[in-house]
């Protein structure tokens, strides 16, 4: 049987269940609703392609959806196809449902993605829907936002001090913490990064290297 | 990151070699790391089931669930940098142009 170190267990379990919960512009229930839509999005081998959304093809999302459907549509894109988007379909997409909602769905999406990956990929079962909190939207938001050159979303003010990756969340604070932590229990812990030695006695960090770039081949992001 | 942590341990990295699916002369576990990410990534479940099984017994259960995690941060990182618009820094890809060479980064549509 294998068994999860601790912290990495941990780590996904508590992300998992914080989407249960509000986060800044969604609620609890709405949270749990559109992880169905990353999952789905995640484990189909004939996605729609890019171009079709979720909410234009009868029967592929909820009948009365507690999220607005482009909301389903955004998280079924980066689930599926993150490799294909624009800076066009995001300026359109934000048109739609505001920076700060888009930013959230992201952050969910790249939530659920990894932890029903992760569990694919050792055999494991698949976890339940965490129980839905109720509560409205927390709208918690970095202090002061900015306009950045490394990303296509604000962040925190001030923009463009950090890696574009490191900024990409900051402007809200709960999505962007989970998601680091996440990220230094299933990778490597953000201070350790520039050790090219640095291991868990398991890999070595070209191997962890090794695997993390091809995954990023197979999901043609060139980032 | 690959080339340049295969450099700092004295283990260039054959990145021809690898980015065109054909580890060649890199070691049995390189290898295995190679098709486990592939299968775990593409979902195939007879696929995912072979490299899965062929990875623990190589390397054991702690390597196998490391890889594992890693794939899952990966699947999370390609997503936040192309869900937000991440760019490379300025000299960011000069520096890597090895790494696109090998592995066709040049082609794909997230280029930006």
């Amino acid at each position: 049987m294998l068994v999860v170190r601790t912290d990495l267990a941990e780590a996904q379990a508590a992300a998992w269940q914080e989407l249960g919960s509000a986060g800044p512009c969604f609620t609890g229930a709405q949270r749990v609703e559109l992880m169905q839509t990353a999952i789905d999005a995640y484990f189909d081998r004939a996605p729609l392609p890019p171009w079709v959304t979720p909410s234009s093809v009868t029967g592929r999302l909820p009948a009365n959806p507690l999220s607005r459907p482009v909301a389903h549509d955004i998280v079924f894109r980066v689930a599926a196809h993150a490799g294909t988007l624009t800076e066009s379909w995001y300026r359109s997409m934000v048109d739609q449902v505001g920076e700060r909602a888009y930013i959230e769905l992201v952050a969910l999406t790249c939530t659920v993605v990894p932890i029903i990956s992760f569990r694919r990929a050792l055999g494991l079962e698949p976890w339940a829907m965490p129980a839905v909190v109720d509560g409205p939207p927390t709208n918690v938001v970095a202090e002061s936002l900015a306009s950045a050159t490394l990303n296509w979303v604000p962040v925190a003010a001030p923009a463009d001090q950090t890696a574009s990756v490191l900024q990409a969340f900051t402007a809200l604070p709960t999505e962007n913490a989970r998601v680091w932590r996440l990220a230094a229990t299933q990778y490597i812990p953000n201070d350790e990064m520039s050790d090219p030695h640095w291991t868990r006695g398991t890999l070595t960090r070209p191997q962890i290297e090794l695997v993390a770039m091809r995954v990023s081949q197979l999901r043609q992001c060139f980032f | 990151m690959l080339r340049w942590s295969g450099h700092e341990n004295g283990n260039d990295v054959d990145l021809d070699a690898l980015g065109q699916n054909h580890p060649g002369s890199v070691s049995p576990l390189d290898v295995a790391l190679h098709e486990f990410a592939s299968a775990a990534a593409i979902g195939e479940v007879d696929a995912l089931t072979t490299a899965r099984e062929h990875l623990l017994g190589l390397a054991g259960a702690d390597v196998l669930v490391d890889s594992a995690a890693i794939v899952a941060n990966f699947e999370m990182m390609t997503r936040l940098a192309d869900g937000t618009g991440c760019r490379m820094p300025a000299g960011g890809v000069e520096a890597n142009v090895a790494v696109v060479a090998a592995f066709g980064f040049g082609d794909v549509v997230s280029k930006r």
